[in-house]
């Protein structure tokens, strides 16, 4: 039951020692933190729009099936091809064999964090197929070999340095031999490398942010132009996404973007914006010619019968991960996760189950910064709390953790006992500390006293020296 | 089938299935979508328009007519590397008097494209955006394939707001086209250090020409 | 004595409050008890301190033990039946009774009625000083340069923002100055900071980069778990900067040694 390999705290140690990436995430707060305070300073009314984006999130999942089928319906009338995929495995086996009866050897991919989530690139790469990510930072995460460790920002824990040594590696190939000087060159050995790449690719798939059921429109939002080379350029076009993505109308998504890209990169719009409906049409002369959806379940529709379906409302804006004060001191990586972060460590236990991410609920202060600046008021705090009081009932909380807390409760409801335990514990500690008035260690405590002296009691309780004082009277 | 399983599970986690009266308020929504609090722009669109395009980098010169297309593109095209490998122009802007010794691709974006010259549905004064909308005579690799892209934006289709393109593309009796694309800045990214890198896969440079107004 | 010591209705109004101590209070830090008696004594309310009381419910309810803390909530409930306020010097405990305790009981016959009865009547200490009796301080003095600490619960929980700095700003000689990132967490987050020392270690020496940047010679805090973990620190790094419970500067009763500071000679 217990997960393999280091734990959180391990990866988390691991993460605070690391100088290279404390610098890289030491930069997300004056970037995306700062971005979207202009943004939302910029913007008075931003505070009645998240109740707006709120409602329309809670209105669609009140109504799911209604809205996926018309979605369906007019993704259908467009010449489209919807596929429902109960699970990870499913949606795979969908893909593969769409890949495979396009006879596919090489796929773009734009970003789509569900395609992570369901394990597609290794699928496709398990057929011999070339899976090749257009997204500046996932091509190079996948280049190295890494993981995302930020769902919008791919590459926050690498430096310039580490990614120009990357290049001098992997893009000899490619044909450049010297090393880049700095991040416009980088990217623009990106830009050679993957024009190439789009006009080869035969299968070309994309997320999306959101699917608009009013007439079957999948939307993308990029800076890097990525998404529509990908999409309109390959044969077939495939769009991966969770059935939760689908909101009734273009004037839903335009609310719903206008809180997206301020609260992910507070800008007002995204460089494209892109709306895909279908193939090709007669008389087009460019486009794909097959576009498929594969709409993903795995875990989703669980989530609406309960108490956890708020967490649909995501529109994955990443907000959250960059004002979360423990996301901010270890990174991404360090959840060992798709989804890192406060929504990570609520949705990863919801599509994988407790055994897959025991830990992620425990990670967290409940501070509530995450809910503050959630634009769809996500209430993240009471589920992450939630899902310790699931775990407590299910046995996945034990030892010290488990029977510490059991036995203070157990003296909490006993306050006679109780005060007279803490008079002699007290009365030890004021005495012991008395000189220094703290202590530099402590028994049974070492998680404290480890990076903290521990202040000294003062000698006696509250509610002795109350009682003492009332004797007096 | 792995529909009918995810909408039982929706149902059933819905607790039914939306029943006909429902469905049919669901359907007037998404006819008559509701207002909502969004920016209230003041003042005229086409300034509003320049102005935000401007601040995301976007290019933006008026001309009178058409007339001043091809001179205008002339200019953009002067200074650069030898002509000889042509540029692309949508099929909208096939008959407004091109060179006869320009070489013209009037089809879509080639892997190696130097300058295109496409035609847009609409503008958004909110976010300085041009609309783009897919059709036989307006390619959209056009949009993203060139280093420099040149947009025809007549004055008359600039909207204050989403929602108002939407509507229009409601009520023009016209089918869903199979893409729109609204561009509201130059290609960026910043992946790499956080360091802001224009262009990425896009377009170097975007050139909006608004027309009359 | 403090001036206005006024009820909602604009009347001086004698109240019985209960004091709600908590656990750390109780056990670490008795000065910050007699603190809230003086200042709501002062403010025209009679104060008693129930025995009956022990613990507000967090460490189970946020530890996953959802039944224990009902167990003491309605243990809280009982104990605290029949007083005008419930009132206690810590964001966080009085967030759990206002904001915790109707969600935990809503679903349970008889008491759903007597936690929304309880909540209304829970207040954290300087919210209820400002917000309900209208306090202004006449004879609280304070030497020196201070910074504040919000604490989460009580800033996003309560609300609990202004009220503190308005009554430090009546405290003679006391010159407030504005912590970078006051509102972010410390690090204490209940059990998180011994299951993940080294984590909460780093969120806490984040914050006393920021309090040095203030230069002031005090830092204050309306919570004392997070007092404690920023006491410690600064202790463990050979800081003199002196925290107290702002409730003790505001009582006149920060004369004694500071929290993790010896007695002295």
């Amino acid at each position: 039951m217990r997960a393999v390999g280091p734990s959180f705290g391990e990866r988390a140690a691991k993460a605070l020692a690391d100088a290279s990436l404390q610098r890289a995430i030491g930069d997300l707060k004056g970037g995306f933190v700062a971005a979207r305070a202009r943004a939302v300073a910029d913007f008075p009314a931003f505070e009645e729009m998240r109740e707006a984006g709120r409602a329309i999130k809670d209105h669609t999942l009140a109504n799911l099936d209604f809205y996926l089928e018309r979605y369906a319906a007019e993704v259908e009338r467009h010449g489209g091809h919807v596929h429902w995929a109960s699970d990870a495995e499913e949606a795979c086996r969908i893909v593969r064999e769409i890949c495979a009866r396009a006879g596919a050897r090489t796929v773009t991919k734009g970003k789509s964090m569900v395609s992570e989530e369901i394990g597609l690139n290794a699928a496709l790469e398990a057929d011999g197929i070339e899976v090749v990510e257009t997204d500046a930072g996932e091509y190079i995460v996948q280049l190295a070999g890494e993981a995302p460790s930020h769902i919008v920002m791919p590459t926050v824990h690498k430096t310039a340095d580490e990614i120009a040594d990357l290049f001098l590696d992997r893009h000899r190939a490619h044909g450049f031999e010297a090393r880049a000087r700095d991040a416009a060159e980088l990217i623009g050995q990106v830009r050679a490398v993957l024009r190439g790449k789009y006009f080869a690719a035969d299968v070309g798939i994309t997320g999306a942010n959101f699917l608009v059921a009013e007439n079957g429109a999948g939307v993308i939002v990029t800076n890097e132009g990525n998404g529509d080379l990908t999409s309109g350029l390959a044969r077939v076009h495939i769009v991966t996404a969770g059935i939760e993505k689908v909101v009734p109308t273009l004037d839903d998504a335009s609310l719903l973007l206008r809180l997206l890209t301020r609260s992910a990169l507070g800008m007002e719009a995204t460089s494209y914006t892109t709306y895909s409906i279908g193939p090709r049409r007669d008389g087009d002369i460019e486009g794909p010619e097959e576009y498929h959806v594969v709409l993903v379940d795995n875990g989703r529709s669980d989530m609406l019968a309960g108490p956890y379906r708020p967490m649909l409302r995501c529109i994955r804006c990443a907000a959250c991960l960059n004002h979360c004060p423990v996301y901010l001191a270890v990174g991404g990586h360090a959840y060992d996760a798709v989804y890192p972060g406060p929504m990570g460590a609520v949705l990863m236990p919801m599509i994988g189950g407790h055994e897959k991410a025991e830990e992620l609920p425990h990670a967290c202060t409940l501070n509530g910064r995450c809910e503050q600046v959630c634009p769809v008021k996500i209430p993240l705090p009471d589920l992450l709390r939630r899902l310790r009081h699931d775990q407590w009932e299910a046995g996945f909380i034990r030892g010290t953790a488990r029977w510490g807390i059991a036995a203070w409760s157990w003296l909490a409801t006993r306050p006679a006992l109780y005060h007279r335990l803490a008079r002699v514990v007290a009365a030890a500690g004021g005495y012991l500390g008395r000189s220094r008035g703290r202590f530099r260690y402590l028994p049974l405590a070492s998680g404290w006293t480890e990076g903290r002296d521990m202040p000294a009691p003062q000698g006696t309780t509250f509610q002795a020296a109350w009682a003492k004082r009332r004797e007096r009277r | 089938m792995g529909r009918e399983a995810i909408l039982r599970r929706i149902r059933l986690a819905l607790g039914g299935a939306t029943g006909a009266d429902v469905a049919a308020q669901l359907s007037a929504r998404m006819l008559h979508p509701p207002p909502a609090p969004v920016p209230q722009g003041e003042g005229d669109v086409v300034a509003r328009f320049i102005a935000r395009a401007s601040a995301n980098l976007i290019a933006v010169e008026r001309i009178a007519s058409l007339a001043q297309l091809v001179p205008a593109v002339q200019s953009l095209l002067e200074g650069g590397e030898d002509d000889a490998r042509g540029i692309s122009v949508a099929p909208a802007l096939r008959h407004v008097g091109w060179p006869a010794d320009w070489a013209i691709n009037y089809g879509p974006g080639r892997i190696v494209e130097r300058l295109s010259v496409t035609e847009a549905f609409a503008g958004i004064a909110e976010t300085g955006s041009i609309v783009m909308r897919s059709a036989p005579e307006t390619p959209t690799s056009l949009n993203f394939l060139p280093d420099v892209h040149v947009v025809v934006l007549h004055a008359g289709d600039i909207l204050a707001r989403p929602e108002d393109v939407w509507h229009r593309m409601r009520t023009s009796g016209e089918a869903w086209p199979r893409t729109v694309n609204v561009i509201s800045g130059a290609s960026r990214t910043a992946d790499v250090g956080g360091v802001i890198v224009r262009p990425a896969h896009g377009p170097k440079r975007v050139h909006v020409l608004v027309v009359g107004g | 004595m403090t001036e206005g010591a006024k009820a909602a209705d604009g009347e001086a109004a004698p109240v019985r409050v209960g004091l709600l101590v908590t656990c750390l209070v109780d056990l670490f830090r008795p000065n910050v008890g007699f603190a809230a008696v003086k200042l709501l004594e002062d403010a025209g309310c009679t104060v008693e301190v129930p025995a009956g009381q022990v613990c507000c419910g967090q460490p189970a309810f946020n530890g996953g033990d959802a039944a224990a803390a009902r167990r003491i909530a309605k243990q809280v409930i009982r104990t605290f039946a029949g007083f005008d306020y419930v009132v206690g010097p810590s964001g966080s405990c009085l967030a759990m009774l206002r904001n915790d305790y109707p969600a935990l009981l809503a679903d349970e016959l008889g008491w759903a009625a007597r936690a929304q009865d309880l909540a209304a009547r829970s207040h954290e200490l300087m919210s209820f000083l400002v917000d309900v009796r209208g306090v202004h301080l006449r004879d609280a003095a304070y030497r020196g340069a201070v910074t504040y600490h919000d604490s989460c619960a009580g800033l996003r929980g309560l609300g609990i923002k202004a009220q503190p700095r308005q009554l430090l700003a009546e405290v003679d000689g006391l010159e407030l100055r504005e912590l970078q990132d006051a509102e972010t967490c410390c690090g204490f987050g209940g059990t998180f900071c011994v299951k993940y020392p080294d984590i909460s270690v780093r969120m806490v020496s984040d914050k006393i980069g920021n309090i040095d940047m203030t230069g002031a010679g005090t830092v204050l805090g309306g919570d004392l778990g997070c007092l404690l973990n920023i006491a410690g620190r600064l202790r463990r790094l050979g800081k003199t900067t002196r925290v107290f419970h702002a409730a003790e500067v505001l009582a006149g009763m920060a004369d004694g040694p500071g929290i993790g500071e010896p007695e002295k000679a």
